[in-house]
């Protein structure tokens, strides 16, 4: 079972920037900058009604988003100049969602693993961070995280993916599996077993692994909608140098548990923001077919308070990350709102409004295949990083700390 | 209203253990007034010194305690006041508040209908804001002139009354004033619901964990372990909305907070009052007293029912179309 009681080591985060930019002492003034950018940049309406419909299509035009957005040197702020950023700290990537939301606009697909894997190189392997981060923020690749297998799911300490050091490189046998955007990712974190096979959680270590590397075999897998949002990924005998290993051989544990406390926060602000521009247009969408009676709205109204419960929850942790301050077992009441706050918004739909959604006419060909895209892949919030049931767990043992026997 | 001073863990202690001690002393069975206990206490450096954190606490002892006051009416006269020409006298003063299932003031000027918390004396001035035609007005009248019969309530240990108050005059208009006065009444009927609740849970926390069957405490089982997860998740997340609510101070993120504060409050006392096995329903257990007084208290300037219907009313309002929903947390 996961638990986040490993140790963390003490690790700078965020150091004063060599070559911050103009707004990143100042949030509120970022935020006003950029809310004036994607209200006036013309070309941003591209991505309003955006035509891309596969898992495939759609990273390649968040791709784009990118690097629009980078060339401002919006998507740089909240992160360190040691990686391309411009300053500032995690309440500035924050406020980048909530603005990229309230401008009707996706919030890029890569921001969500970017968030949760560039921490983690940030402070564990900084030199390799410099190099490839920034490619990253340009929207040019994007990584996948290779920690589950097919028989280490909740039970992450039990993987088998063999990692042997081999003077100067590790090769690697084995198979990760539900890699969100791994089909098309051009580097995954894997979480590979460097010690004995009963070592668990102390015989692991992190190591980026190019998709491109001879002897790794990428399939998608095909969610129930049809999208290929996830993949399995095969290794066999697969060679990486070992200055792709993140932190120490065998010291992969800590990283993973480092690497939790923003997958926590700040994906989930991230999926909430995200979720509030999903439930205004589905407010649209009732005003437009009147379908505003009491039962209706107040459902909406309540689903709409539960969401801004978890964002503030969020919000809290990502002050403590911005503070320097590390997260402990108290972010599985993040990851657990947040998760039930997402499905809450996408059975909202079904709940409300059948005709677009279940019975969808040929006008609503399009909203309806995106609402299914959605409500399947919202089932997984309570399944991916950590269920509830193992989120639930956590909090039960080191939050409440109830007994066990 | 931002205020971002912050106990340190040591005084925050020592001023919970103040207050609890107050609140302790105070004769249960009785609405009291605050204000004299507050005076003994010089609480108005601490409110000076840490607004917010003070409101907190205030709040907080004062659901444990389960002591009945005129808090409330403090808080919303404290701001409803800015709207009269004379601030009615403190400590000596009961707001008219909103019979529930109403979350705003009744029609007047004339004889206004609403709820007063506490039986008023005879030398009390009663604060009564109305609706006129499109506004929000507020008056005084001396409590003399109130005619007042006692509520049948759900928690038996309030002692709400249903009275009348004659406003003869127009009033002043006060919108901006009962606006202000709700939000800061909504949070605080919020700390308490959700000090209540986390109460309630703790009290859980501790029977389920010496209670024993089949050999084991019964907190061992999974089942009942995951109840109780769930429960502090909810009651975390609405205190994080809360505190939202309390460094914006404004009217929307107040009664999202009331409404997260209600439904966190639902969930844990289902949880509650299941795991407490049959003690937990019986006059001997504690556990009864704060699961009424929340419930009781969530009727207060709107359940959550209705509050969900006032907010759905605004989001649904027919120029809403194609804006962003009002966010109620913003990153900053």
């Amino acid at each position: 079972m996961l638990t986040l009681t490993a140790p963390i080591e003490e690790l700078p985060m965020n150091t004063a920037a060599v070559m911050s930019g103009p707004l990143a002492e100042d949030v509120t003034a970022y935020r006003r900058e950029l809310r004036e950018f994607l209200r006036t940049e013309p070309q941003l309406d591209s991505w309003r009604a955006d035509p891309a419909q596969s898992s495939e299509e759609i990273l390649q035009s968040h791709s784009r988003l990118l690097a629009l957005l980078y060339s401002g040197g919006w998507n740089r702020y909240g992160w360190p100049s040691a990686m391309g950023g411009l300053g500032g700290t995690e309440l500035h990537r924050a406020a980048f969602y909530e603005e990229l939301s309230m401008a009707d606009l996706p919030i890029p697909e890569q921001c969500m693993t970017l968030d949760t894997v560039g921490p983690a190189v940030l402070g564990f392997a900084p030199e390799l961070a410099a190099q490839l981060l920034p490619g990253y923020l340009r929207g040019d690749e994007w990584w996948g995280q290779g920690f589950s297998e097919p028989e280490a799911g909740s039970d992450l300490a039990a993987l088998r993916t063999r990692g042997t050091v081999d003077s100067d490189r590790m090769v690697i046998s084995g198979q990760k599996i539900w890699t969100s955007q791994g089909a098309t990712a051009t580097r995954l974190l894997c979480l590979v077993r460097t010690g004995t096979p009963e070592s668990r959680h102390r015989g692991l270590t992190i190591v980026l692994v190019d998709t491109d590397c001879p002897g790794i075999t990428i399939r998608p897998i095909a969610l129930a909608s049809g999208q290929r949002e996830l993949a399995e990924v095969f290794f066999d005998e697969v060679n990486v140098p070992l200055d792709r290993v993140i932190g120490e051989i065998d010291g992969g544990w800590a990283v993973a548990m480092y690497l939790m406390q923003w997958e926590r926060a700040m994906y989930c602000y991230a999926s909430t923001s995200r979720l509030m521009r999903s439930m205004q247009q589905l407010r649209d969408r009732m005003l437009a077919d009147n379908i505003a009676g009491a039962a209706e709205t107040a459902a909406f109204a309540r689903t709409y308070v539960q969401l801004s419960t978890a964002k503030a929850r969020g919000l809290q942790s990502i002050r403590r990350l911005a503070a320097g301050e590390k997260l402990g077992p108290e972010a599985s009441v993040d990851k657990l709102l947040c998760g039930l706050a997402d499905k809450a918004a996408y059975d909202l739909v079904a709940e409300v409004m059948e005709q677009a959604s279940l019975v969808a006419p040929p006008a609503d060909r399009r909203y309806a295949h995106d609402w299914a895209d959605q409500w399947w892949y919202s089932r997984a919030a309570t399944i991916m990083g950590g269920s509830a049931e193992i989120q639930r767990g956590i909090i039960a043992d080191h939050v409440l700390a109830l007994p066990k026997d | 209203m931002a205020d971002h001073r912050t106990l340190d863990p040591q005084t925050r202690a020592l001023i919970e253990q103040s207050v609890g001690e107050m609140f302790a002393h105070a004769e249960q069975d009785r609405f009291h007034r605050v204000t004299t206990m507050l005076g003994e206490l010089g609480w108005s450096e601490v409110a000076e010194e840490y607004p917010l954190a003070a409101q907190e606490i205030l709040a907080t002892q004062h659901a444990l305690s389960l002591t009945t006051s005129d808090l409330l009416d403090i808080t919303l006269i404290d701001r409803l006041s800015l709207a009269l020409p004379t601030a009615p006298p403190v400590g000596r003063s009961l707001v008219l508040l909103p019979s529930p299932p109403g979350s705003g003031p009744a029609p007047g000027p004339g004889r206004v209908g609403g709820l007063l918390q506490g039986p008023p004396q005879p030398d009390d001035t009663i604060v009564v804001p109305f609706i006129a035609g499109d506004d929000i007005r507020v008056a005084t009248v001396p409590a003399a002139e109130v005619d007042a019969v006692p509520l049948h309530t759900f928690d038996p240990s309030v002692s709400w009354l249903q009275a009348t108050a004659p406003a003869v005059d127009e009033g002043q208009p006060a919108a901006a004033e009962w606006a202000a006065a709700v939000a800061a009444g909504r949070r605080l009927i919020a700390t308490e619901i959700l000090a209540l609740a986390g109460h309630a849970i703790e009290l859980t926390v501790a029977h389920v964990s010496t209670r024993r069957q089949y050999g084991h405490s019964i907190a061992a089982f999974q089942v009942v372990r995951h109840q109780l997860a769930e429960a502090q998740a909810e009651i975390d997340g609405a205190r994080a909305l809360l505190a939202e609510a309390s460094t914006d101070g404004g009217y929307a993120p107040a009664r999202a907070a009331k409404i997260a504060a209600g439904r966190a409050q639902r969930v844990a006392r289902a949880a509650a009052l299941q795991l407490n096995g049959a003690i937990g329903l019986t006059e001997e257990s504690v556990l009864h007293r704060y699961v009424a007084r929340a419930m009781q208290l969530d009727v207060l300037l709107g359940s959550a029912r209705v509050l969900e219907r006032e907010l759905a009313g605004e989001l649904f309002a027919p120029d809403a179309a194609g804006t962003p929903l009002p966010p109620l947390v913003l990153a900053r």
